[in-house]
């Protein structure tokens, strides 16, 4: 039966600094691990502080290059403890990933009007 | 004996130049001493103690041993507080972050050495939002380093609190063949080394293949440069890039710069509440 396994981001890198593609490799090994023996992921965000775009395309944009976009929503249950700039971020890298993995020329185009009402004041 | 040609050694096209023409000079020089005579300079960005640790790297290379003669002071000052010169100077103010080397694979080393050394109550007293968008800035510059460097250089870390200014910098430097060395290997030859920087900057653009391309978290630091009024400065071999604000400035320098400097400059005074307006919603998410 398929359960829901919870993944910590600081649990599996070993602190809060989400910030090393190598390190982002781990929690991708960690969620590839889990999809393979048929189980639900949930990604927590708790203590993690720092967060690159690099880390988050290696944990989970090449997802997108392994399964489909279907089967990483039927497997992936929302995020937990993240924070409204954190879930931002990775929406930016997963459309991205979608994109880059059904046609990698066209990626460059989506960045620029995400990124460009990126901030506020 | 060689000359350091300059006054002001700033973060400008002109202070990396004359970083540039000591490498040149330095490399016509066989082993052993070589005084450099400072006599001239009256500033120094301290953070740019992290390019000039490349060039003693390089001399040390060649078997040369630097001697940097007739500097001021207060310059000798500064570059004993951020470790550049031995017997450091205790830092009173603890305004810098001193020069320190870190491997490509040590982000986690670079985010905890940041998070030390800014949390000193000396430091600026940033929001949280801004404090915030410089971590992740810098935290991007590294991992773009360490993803698109092609050469196993370590890289060098020298920052700066400037109260009277308000302003933090904080430079990375390595040794390595440069953004124009990058481009080339991958895409061939002819392109001027500061137009290779300016492709370097803009989104989608890698040297590297069957990955996602880098350049998401540049395009989401250059848009924070661009809000905050900050600097974002690139030196690589000729070639020198510079964002202020919206604005870009690109020029050739006349001797190569021994690898590529990354500087940022912020305004800590800016109170602006970033990334307000675009959070995602979990349940949609993936």
């Amino acid at each position: 039966m398929m359960k829901t396994v919870t993944i910590k981001i600081s649990q599996v890198i070993g602190s809060g600094y989400g910030v090393s593609a190598s390190d982002g490799k781990l929690v991708y090994n960690a969620i590839a691990n889990e999809i393979s023996k048929g189980n639900r992921v949930l990604i927590s965000f708790e203590n993690t502080t720092r967060l690159t775009t690099a880390f988050l395309n290696a944990a989970v944009g090449q997802l997108y290059g392994e399964f489909s976009a279907d089967k990483v929503r039927s497997v992936l249950v929302p995020p937990e403890d993240a924070e409204d700039w954190q879930l931002h971020r990775l929406k930016l890298v997963i459309d991205r990933a979608k994109v880059f993995f059904s046609d990698p020329d066209s990626v460059s185009g989506i960045i620029s009007s995400e990124v460009g009402g990126d901030d506020d004041s | 004996m060689i000359a350091l040609n300059t006054a002001r050694l700033e973060t400008t096209d002109t202070g990396f130049g004359a970083i540039a023409d000591l490498e040149e000079s330095l490399s016509n020089l066989g082993a052993g001493l070589v005084d450099i005579e400072c006599s001239r300079l009256i500033w120094l960005d301290a953070h740019l103690a992290s390019a000039l640790r490349v060039l003693v790297s390089h001399s040390q290379g060649r078997n040369q041993n630097l001697r940097f003669v007739g500097l001021r002071s207060e310059i000798t000052k500064i570059l004993k507080k951020n470790g550049f010169f031995q017997g450091k100077l205790t830092d009173t103010y603890s305004t810098t972050m001193p020069s320190h080397v870190f491997s490509l694979e040590d982000g986690v080393a670079f985010a905890e050495y940041t998070r030390r050394y800014l949390s000193h109550p000396s430091m600026p007293v940033m929001s949280d939002s801004l404090q915030r968008k410089f971590f992740e800035g810098i935290d991007e510059l590294f991992a773009n380093s360490s993803l698109h460097s092609l050469s196993p250089t370590p890289i060098c870390v020298c920052g700066q609190f400037f109260p009277t200014k308000q302003m933090l910098a904080i430079t990375m430097s390595d040794g390595g063949h440069g953004i124009i060395g990058s481009y080339e290997k991958t895409f061939g030859s002819g392109i001027m080394a500061c137009d290779a920087i300016d492709w370097a900057m803009q989104e989608g653009s890698t040297t590297r293949h069957g990955d996602i391309p880098g350049g998401l978290g540049l395009a989401i630091l250059r848009e924070f440069i661009s809000q905050n009024s900050g600097r974002l400065i690139v030196a690589s071999k000729r070639g020198y890039w510079c964002q202020q604000g919206r604005n870009i400035h690109k020029a050739e320098l006349k001797k190569p710069f021994p690898g590529t400097s990354i500087v940022m400059e912020i305004d800590c005074s800016d109170r602006k509440l970033y990334d307000i307006n675009n959070a995602a919603t979990p349940d949609n998410i993936w």
